[in-house]
């Protein structure tokens, strides 16, 4: 965009004393260029964005919540992706246990991390193989309503959380 | 940063096309051979865009001197020293406040 300045010819490098007809003239090329770019969805006013509102929507993009948040990302379609993170309580003793999202309007879940851990410390990643002892594999699976998790040996001493990606219907 | 008698500074193009002059009114504090002053007749700044490579850059200096084309010489002169890369660092840490005096003076005046 080329800009038509009103007094483009301004002669100024640093330690010059300007007049006040030169001031005049230097605030008069100010108001100018802030007026060639009004408000709209991709100019913001001076001032609009604060620190308290910049840490907010970080918090909300960065955080996680077992409350529904926004992540601030658009899945392929252009919907917004939110994240919500279910305390799955303890695993299942060699069979499955679903537990509800508890997510209203669901539309397509585009991905989730998981992990479980033990009082002593030791966890890992759910789902979870075992190229050694295929019963130590952990499955993990959502339905519409539920996420699902299904053990192989008792796992009951572990304790699980899910993050669960989604877009929603409206 | 003070005005330095002589001594010829770079800093981002100017908004000028050409080469400027500007007089500065007496009773102007400056330094000279590292003593402070207050001039006491009138005192000219000089301006004048250069390009080196794709990146233009200014040079100015303030002087007694009153001979335009004199000085233009030697702003002429001093300009094919700059490189460029110090040139596009000069434009990126310009400031209305912020230059850099060169290591160089009108001539006489070292």
């Amino acid at each position: 965009m080329a800009l038509a300045l009103p007094y483009p010819d301004m002669d100024f490098v640093p330690l010059d004393i300007l007049t006040a007809a030169e001031q005049d003239q230097l605030v008069a090329n100010i108001e100018y260029i802030a007026n060639q770019f009004p408000l709209s969805a991709t100019n913001i006013a001076n001032s609009a964005v604060t620190k308290d509102k910049l840490d907010s929507a970080l918090t909300n993009i960065s955080d996680y919540s077992t409350t529904e948040k926004s992540t601030g990302f658009t899945w392929i379609d252009g919907k917004t992706i939110y994240k919500k993170t279910i305390e799955f309580g303890v695993l299942p003793d060699t069979t499955s246990k679903a537990v509800n999202l508890n997510i209203t309007n669901l539309g397509r879940i585009i991905g989730s991390e998981a992990f479980c851990v033990y009082p002593t410390g030791v966890n890992f990643p759910i789902p979870f193989t075992n190229v050694n002892d295929f019963d130590a594999s952990v499955m993990l699976n959502f339905t519409a309503t539920q996420v699902a998790i299904t053990t192989g040996t008792d796992r009951s001493g572990a304790t699980g959380y899910v993050t669960v990606f989604y877009t929603k219907t409206s | 940063m003070e005005i330095i008698l002589d001594r010829i500074a770079i800093w981002k193009a100017d908004f000028h096309k050409g080469y400027t002059v500007r007089t500065i009114p007496t009773h102007t504090r400056y330094q000279e051979k590292g003593v402070f002053a207050y001039s006491d007749k009138l005192m000219y700044r000089y301006a004048k865009n250069y390009k080196v490579g794709k990146t233009e850059f200014c040079l100015f200096v303030r002087t007694f001197r009153d001979d335009k084309n004199g000085v233009e010489t030697e702003l002429d002169k001093v300009a094919k020293t700059i490189k460029e890369d110090y040139a596009k660092k000069i434009a990126m840490l310009s400031t209305v406040e912020n230059f850099e005096y060169l290591n160089e003076f009108l001539k006489g005046d070292k």
